[in-house]
């Protein structure tokens, strides 16, 4: 005990931020060092009185006979008060918080995973939402850190707490809070380094959430920027942080450039295969039933990853590959009626009304992608002769 | 969602429904080059994307059966 004492007093009176972190972690995994003991009697060998409370804190959350939401409050408590000393720290401390807040954080996902008795897991998220509060204080500490050098400021950890901060509103199924966060963040960039200075694991996780959060408020073209940021930041090695972006960026490219992922990134990532290779072979071939049928097997997946809205905006898509098809068995004829489009629909297994049809052409040509007119009366698609179909016809 | 549809359903899509966290990662920084989707080195493209949208598929099957439908129709 006496050598983790002086250990930790030498960290602590040389700010060495990385160090403390591993003194302080809390896993006894990769801190054999933390030492079971009366955790007053620790704290009592702790020079700087300020630091008192936090090893005192460190070695109760060490205990590891207690339960989870005795674990759970223990590691809040002790994040609290690394946030009361941080006050009046510099960016040195920052280490410190980042593994306290992301322990804190796999505790809880851990418990919610393991605990299946109700009462007791919505106990766990009571507590998780507190803990909550506490991490939106850290990421508080760092956005309005006053010191009056750039390079010295917590400033450099906001984009991290915005990361958990998220991380946990996710779990606690509270997505929405995750924006309001995002909000004050963005409002205060200008006080901020640029996003691009800060480390990638932390600009990776923040572009990845805000490209879900702009597929839930159905932006779809800020969510392909932001989800492209996050791919293109992405550590090679986190192949599951990969498939996740990829998982919402595939239906966002397609409905932004038509584009559909290559061979080799659907063997890299089979499960990606199995949930999008069906609907956009369906969807190139103007294949409406098939297209549907895939969608709905895979609608509850969908649902839960704000990714409906995306999908559901493909199908305009198929019933435009379908009428590009009529075009060309009928060689490229400029006049198509709704008859014929129709036969073509009931072909391909789709029962839908002539109106439903006439608007499908109407949205087309309101999108530049189909060039002429309805003819109402004759219930005919009047095309131009050449280049009727801008994003299809290259050859026209 | 009912038990038949989830014994059609992959598991694959159960798995991924239940799985939504996005990873902590191992290190806190790294370079441009290991921010690279790693694909096989055989592919012949290292392309993430490819513009199949104008693919023409009017030798399959669907064409000569939508040819045959139409010319009914006439």
């Amino acid at each position: 005990m006496a050598t983790y004492v002086r250990n930790l007093n030498a960290a602590i009176n040389s700010r060495n931020g990385l160090q403390l972190a591993h003194l302080l972690a809390v896993n006894p995994d990769t801190n054999p060092t933390a030492p079971q003991t009366n955790a007053l009697a620790v704290a009592a060998g702790i020079t700087n009185q300020v630091w008192q409370p936090v090893v005192e804190a460190h070695v109760l959350a060490c205990n590891d006979s207690s339960t989870p939401l005795e674990r759970l409050q223990a590691h809040q408590a002790f994040l609290s008060e690394l946030n009361r000393v941080s006050e009046k720290e510099d960016v040195w401390i920052l280490p410190i918080l980042y593994a306290a807040s992301t322990h804190l954080r796999g505790i809880g996902r851990r418990a919610l995973k393991e605990i299946q008795d109700k009462e007791a897991k919505n106990e766990i998220l009571t507590q998780l939402e507190s803990s909550s509060r506490v991490v939106n204080r850290t990421l508080t500490l760092c956005l309005n850190d006053r010191h009056p050098s750039l390079q010295k400021s917590k400033k450099w950890g906001t984009y991290f707490f915005v990361g958990e901060l998220c991380k946990l509103y996710f779990l606690l199924r509270k997505r929405n809070m995750s924006k309001s966060v995002i909000k004050v963040v963005e409002s205060m960039s200008r006080d901020l380094p640029p996003l691009a200075s800060y480390p990638r694991s932390h600009t990776c996780t923040y572009s990845y959430y805000r490209g879900v959060l702009s597929l839930m408020d159905d932006d779809v073209e800020q969510a392909q920027n932001w989800l492209t940021q996050a791919l293109n930041q992405c550590f090679y090695k986190s192949t599951d942080n990969q498939e996740l972006i990829l998982l919402h960026l595939i239906p966002v490219q397609f409905l932004m450039t038509n584009q559909v992922p290559s061979k080799a990134v659907w063997e890299k990532f089979p499960r990606l295969h199995t949930v999008y290779h069906q609907m956009l072979t369906a969807l190139l071939r103007g294949d409406v039933l098939s297209f549907d049928k895939a969608v709905t097997q895979r609608r509850s997946l969908f649902v839960k990853k704000y990714l409906y809205l995306a999908v559901e905006k493909m199908r305009v898509f198929v019933f435009e590959k379908l009428f590009y098809r009529v075009f060309l068995a009928k060689d490229k004829a400029t006049r198509i009626t709704i008859d014929d489009y129709q036969a073509a629909a009931k072909l391909v297994g789709v029962d839908v009304s002539p109106d439903f049809l006439e608007a499908t052409v109407s949205n087309m040509i309101y999108h530049d992608r189909l060039k002429g007119y309805i003819s109402r009366e004759r219930h005919t698609v009047v095309l131009r002769a050449e280049g009727a179909f801008p994003k299809l016809d290259h050859a026209a | 969602m009912s038990d038949k549809q989830n014994e059609d359903k992959p598991k694959v899509l159960v798995t991924l429904e239940e799985d939504d966290e996005f990873e902590d990662f191992p290190v806190e920084d790294w370079n441009e080059a290991e921010s690279e989707v790693k694909l096989a080195s055989n592919s012949n493209t290292q392309q993430l994307w490819e513009e199949d949208w104008d693919h023409d598929d009017a030798e399959d099957d669907f064409s000569a059966q939508l040819k045959e439908e139409l010319s009914k129709t006439r």
